[in-house]
């Protein structure tokens, strides 16, 4: 024996206003997940390259350290220093680091490492150079050296190890 | 009757898709605000300026080897007074070692990530500025890194800014 349900016009309507109020509702609700995704994603971002900015800072702090400063400008690195530097083996675990090298940019030279015996014609000095450094962060320094007058250069720190994460 | 009852169907649809338009309409006024051509500040362009500005320069002006950094360079380009002993123009080795610092630091071309670079140095007194050195390279219509460095040059001030163009 069949059934019959008979609905009154105004349940309908009432059905009817449900229906649109439900596909509204799903409607704003994917436009806000949208919207909020697009927007954490940017935060993300930001988050990210504020992390590196700071990364940047800390590596162009160690040009300021005494180790490295130049005796005549702030932020800039002495690069006779350094080099001598790289023959002391007691400072390969002074800063902790994994990696640190010094590179000149400008202007361009032969792309060597330097050495007693090729220095000022080459282009890095590596101080540290453990195995699985990782990405290095890296800053932009001036790098100055004796010439019978103090002549800068620019050049890039990296650097890269657990005390910087 | 029923014709009548059809049309406010009609209308009420009509409604719903005005009300889902306006909302999708704001929306992506929203998104394109965001995607609009912005400069952000830099740390690492300013390392880059600060660290540039201490570059021994080939020109000396009192006597050699007394090499001027370019930071004075630029402020010796300003003054327009004087010429360096190698008789080369302040303002034009200024402007050459700038740009070749530039290019060796920032290749700019399509290709690249950076499309393009603009250096400015203007000199501030009060309210009158001069417009000291101008470099441009590439395309700068779309989102930029920048950052400003000031150097003194008594009794004003020297704004010296890069931007980079990606």
């Amino acid at each position: 024996m069949n059934s019959y349900v008979i609905y009154s016009k105004a349940q309908l309507k009432i059905q009817q206003m449900a229906f649109v109020l439900v596909a509204l509702m799903i409607l704003f609700g994917i436009i806000a997940l949208l919207y909020s995704s697009i927007t954490l994603r940017s935060l993300a971002q930001e988050a990210s390259s504020l992390n590196e900015e700071e990364a940047k800072e800390v590596v162009r702090m160690l040009s300021s350290t005494s180790e490295f400063i130049s005796s005549n400008c702030e932020n800039c690195i002495d690069l006779d220093k350094v080099l001598l530097l790289k023959y002391r083996k007691a400072y390969q675990d002074f800063w902790n680091l994994d990696f640190l090298r010094i590179e000149k940019l400008y202007p361009e030279s032969s792309e060597k490492e330097c050495d007693l015996s090729n220095y000022p014609d080459c282009s890095t000095i590596t101080l540290i150079n453990k195995e699985n450094f990782g990405s290095p962060s890296t800053a932009f320094v001036s790098l100055c050296r004796w010439e019978g007058y103090q002549k800068c250069e620019l050049g890039r720190i990296y650097a890269s190890g657990k005390s910087l994460n | 009757m029923r014709e009548k009852k059809a049309q406010e169907e009609i209308v009420g649809f009509i409604a719903i898709v005005l009300i889902i338009s306006i909302v999708l309409v704001i929306f992506l006024a929203i998104m394109l605000r965001n995607n609009s051509p912005e400069l952000k500040e830099s740390k690492e362009i300013y390392q880059f300026l600060d660290s540039s500005f201490h570059y021994t320069t080939s020109c000396a002006i009192s006597y050699e080897p007394n090499y001027l950094t370019l930071s004075e360079l630029i402020e010796e380009c300003k003054e327009g007074l004087s010429t360096c002993l190698n008789e080369q123009d302040p303002c034009a080795n200024a402007q050459k070692t700038i740009k070749s610092i530039l290019e060796a630091s920032f290749p700019a071309s399509q290709n690249n990530a950076i499309k393009g670079y603009e250096f400015n140095s203007i000199y501030t007194l009060s309210e009158e500025k001069k417009d000291i050195l101008n470099i441009k390279e590439g395309n700068c219509s779309r989102s930029s890194k920048g950052a400003e460095i000031l150097t003194s040059s008594t009794p004003g001030t020297i704004s010296s800014s890069l931007k980079l163009c990606y």
